[in-house]
């Protein structure tokens, strides 16, 4: 991921340390828009399994970063954090009034609201085992879990994400591995198995 | 799905050793879970096209976002003559503008100096609509007014407002007064049928269908109109760091300005109000600088004499001139609107007298000396409208007497922002509310006095209606909803109620608005009404004094 960023040239914007003018500001916009909108757009679609949704709180996420862009501060955060940070804010909101009756610590388990036509079979039940492993998690742990390897984020963007401490979110983290090693057991590591066979 | 990396694996899983390196004893079974689960991640991308569209609303909110300047840029035009501004201050006022006009547009001194008027680039006032795609129910239920009440409020009129006064409490209505005595130009207002004896019978139009299948979709676009300040921080700051004669601006902090308002002096001069919070502008005549010939009246010959005629009317092409060229004057883009429509309603009063000696229905006729027009705002091609079914958007008023324009109203830079809704589809139930005529009146047969009259409707076009709500901030918002306009076919008397088209929203929020939100929880529309407890008897009230003595 940090590759990655060195790599685009939109992430000198998170460099930038003046904006002299609006126009100036638009450009540094459009350049986190482009570096992100992709990771962001996955994020959502990861946790609601429908494209539209997923497109919907995508333009939601970037709609509500243009408006409060002059207040974003890469001094205090990455662009993505930032990013991520209001699209958490987004699916939550989101899930508050579509599902009003899931908390919002239940948000983790948004990997079981699919509704997207064009999944297959397959990957259909794949989803569904990996669903019933991470449903043993807490909320927290699923959170942290998919946050670090579907959206692959460092540890150090999970903490400014969730609010909590690197080490704290590396012990969740390990905890939720332990949970599904240790209390799913031999299933879990069976349906994992297959998976892998497959 | 690519493959994933043992090196990868292996980086996750040493971070975890190193927080607790009793972990390795497990290392095989754990990655062999942190494999499988990011093997199961999602393979999916984001579409090319969808990329491609928000990148364009960010782009066309990027713009509208530019200084305020753009917007405010055809103030200058009023400068002819020198104006004054009157800020919501008790007792500061007459300020030189001089300041002001720097700050709007620096170009202003050069133009004042040739005294010449470039009204080409003059034209980013109103110049388009921009849409932003706010995603789907963005706007939360668009039956909430924070009153409590499905609002009535929110589908209310601009007829209403106007009749109302309007404006809450701004030094200027934000509507258009859109006939001098705006009673008159509501439709449906008749003299001696407003207040009717209960104990008599009266007519009740019911519109019956005679069109075509209605077309119905499952969901509609609804547009809320985006009130980005407008923003005049320069303004602002300039003007809190200006002495204005004994009161210190400067004393008041971090006041911010919020609303002004030029004054121009000398003949047929104008005023200027602009809300800076609301982004509107209304420009109205500066009352002091317009010749009142009515107003040194003592008697009736004099009023007599001075009466506007309804001959004396210009024809709508006329009219239309006279306001398209103070448009093009004053740099004030029609772009976004579509092809202006007169008010004639306050002609409607006319078929009242029919049967009347003419002589007496001329005395009798109130023609207003300042005729309205409107520009109906246009989104995606579709006309909007109030829900009286008139147009809706820029409005101007023509002075019949001087042919000057003497307002602009509604004025504001039209950016909206769009959220898909559920909608009607039960064609009977739109029908229903068709056939009384609005969403809000009692079905028939509530009131024994009330006598059927049947007159057509016909195959509806679909519009936007004007609603206006209060959200859950306390703040007002102005809504575009999807609706459908019935024309009203063999004419439904004015004088009696009738209307010339029925506008009924398809938005589900509006129709069928939960209950704890109704009206008066009494049931407008088809929704269930709330349960009435059985009545029982109560006992009579106690005479205040002995009956006997009276």
């Amino acid at each position: 991921m940090a590759r990655e960023r060195a790599q685009n040239p939109a992430m000198a914007t998170e460099q930038q340390t003046q904006i002299h003018t609006q126009d100036d500001a638009h450009n540094a916009f459009a350049a986190v828009y482009d570096a992100h909108v992709g990771q962001i757009y996955r994020y959502h679609y990861y946790r609601t399994r429908h494209r539209e949704t997923a497109e919907d709180l995508t333009s939601q996420t970037f709609l509500k970063a243009f408006e409060h862009f002059g207040r974003f501060d890469a001094a205090r955060a990455s662009a993505a954090t930032w990013l991520y940070r209001i699209a958490r804010n987004t699916l939550i909101d989101h899930f508050r009034v579509s599902r009003p009756s899931t908390s919002i610590e239940e948000t983790g388990e948004t990997l079981s609201s699919g509704e997207d036509v064009a999944r297959t079979a397959e990957t259909n039940r794949t989803l569904e085992q990996v669903e019933t492993i991470l449903n043993r998690l807490t909320p927290d742990q699923r959170e942290v879990v998919l946050l670090r390897l579907w959206d692959d984020l460092p540890y150090a963007e999970i903490a400014q994400l969730t609010d909590k401490s690197e080490a704290a979110c590396k012990m969740t983290f390990s905890r939720a591995l332990t949970e599904i090693r240790k209390h799913a057991g031999p299933a879990a590591l069976l349906i994992l198995l297959t998976l892998i066979l497959n | 799905m690519p493959p994933i990396s043992p090196d990868r694996v292996r980086a996750i899983l040493e971070d975890l050793y190193a927080l607790d390196p009793s972990l390795r004893a497990q290392g095989e079974d754990l990655a062999r879970i942190v494999t499988e689960l990011m093997a199961a991640r999602p393979n999916v991308s984001v579409d090319a096209q969808f990329v491609a569209s928000l990148r364009r609303n960010l782009q066309q909110r990027a713009s509208s976002s530019t200084p305020q300047s753009s917007f405010l840029r055809f103030i200058p035009t009023f400068m002819q003559k020198p104006l004054n501004i009157i800020l919501p201050l008790s007792g500061v006022a007459a300020i030189a503008l001089v300041i002001l006009v720097t700050v709007v547009n620096p170009n202003i001194l050069q133009r004042s100096n040739t005294g010449t008027q470039n009204n080409n680039q003059n034209s980013a006032l109103g110049s388009g609509v921009i849409i932003t795609d706010a995603g789907a129910n963005a706007f939360g239920n668009l039956a909430y007014s924070a009153d409590g009440s499905a609002s009535e409020s929110a589908l209310g009129s601009a007829v209403a407002r106007s009749q109302s006064g309007g404006g809450g409490g701004n030094p200027m209505p934000s509507m258009p007064p859109m006939a001098t005595d705006a009673k008159m130009a509501a439709p449906g207002y008749a003299e001696g049928s407003m207040i009717a004896p209960s104990d008599m019978t009266y007519e009740r139009y019911r519109y019956v269908y005679k069109g075509d299948a209605l077309t119905l979709d499952a969901s509609a676009t609804v547009y809320r109109r985006d009130k980005r300040p407008l923003g005049a921080s320069g303004l602002s700051s300039a003007l809190q760091s200006f002495n204005a004669g004994s009161i210190d601006l400067e004393k008041f902090g971090q006041a911010q300005l919020q609303q002004f308002t030029l004054i121009q002096p000398g003949q047929f001069g104008y005023q200027i109000y602009v809300d800076l919070n609301e982004g509107m502008v209304n420009v109205s005549e500066n009352w002091a600088t317009w010749p009142h010939p009515e107003a040194e009246c003592r008697d009736d010959a004099c009023y007599e004499r001075l009466r506007i005629r309804p001959e004396d009317v210009p024809a709508d092409d006329a009219l239309i001139a006279v306001a398209d060229a103070f448009l093009n004057e004053h740099g004030i883009s029609k772009e976004a609107y579509g092809t202006p429509v007169v008010d004639r309603r306050w002609n409607t009063i006319m078929p009242m007298y029919r049967g009347e000696a003419a002589a007496d229905t001329a005395l009798r006729i109130y023609v207003p000396d300042t005729i309205s027009l409107t520009y109906p705002i246009m989104i995606d091609g579709v006309t909007s409208y109030d829900q009286s079914g008139f147009p809706y958007g820029l409005s101007v008023s023509v002075d019949v007497r001087n042919k000057r324009v003497r307002g602009v109203w509604n004025l504001s830079p039209q950016s909206y922002q769009s959220s898909r809704y559920d909608a009607v589809t039960d064609e009977a139930q739109i029908l229903d509310m068709a056939s009384r005529g609005d969403m809000y009146s009692q079905p028939f047969g509530s009131d024994p006095n009330e006598k059927i009259v049947d007159v057509e409707i016909g195959t509806p076009e679909r519009v936007l209606v004007q609603a206006y709500r209060t959200n859950e901030a306390g703040q007002g918002e102005e809504l575009l909803v999807p609706a459908l306009r019935f024309p009203v076919i063999g004419g439904a008397d004015p004088a009696k109620g009738g209307r010339d088209s029925i506008v009924i929203p398809l938005v589900k929020d509006l129709l069928n608005p939960p209950f704890y939100l109704m009206k008066g929880m009494g049931g407008s529309g088809t929704a269930p009404a709330m349960p009435v407890a059985t009545p029982t008897a109560a006992p009579a009230p106690e005479p205040a004094i002995d009956p006997a003595v009276r």
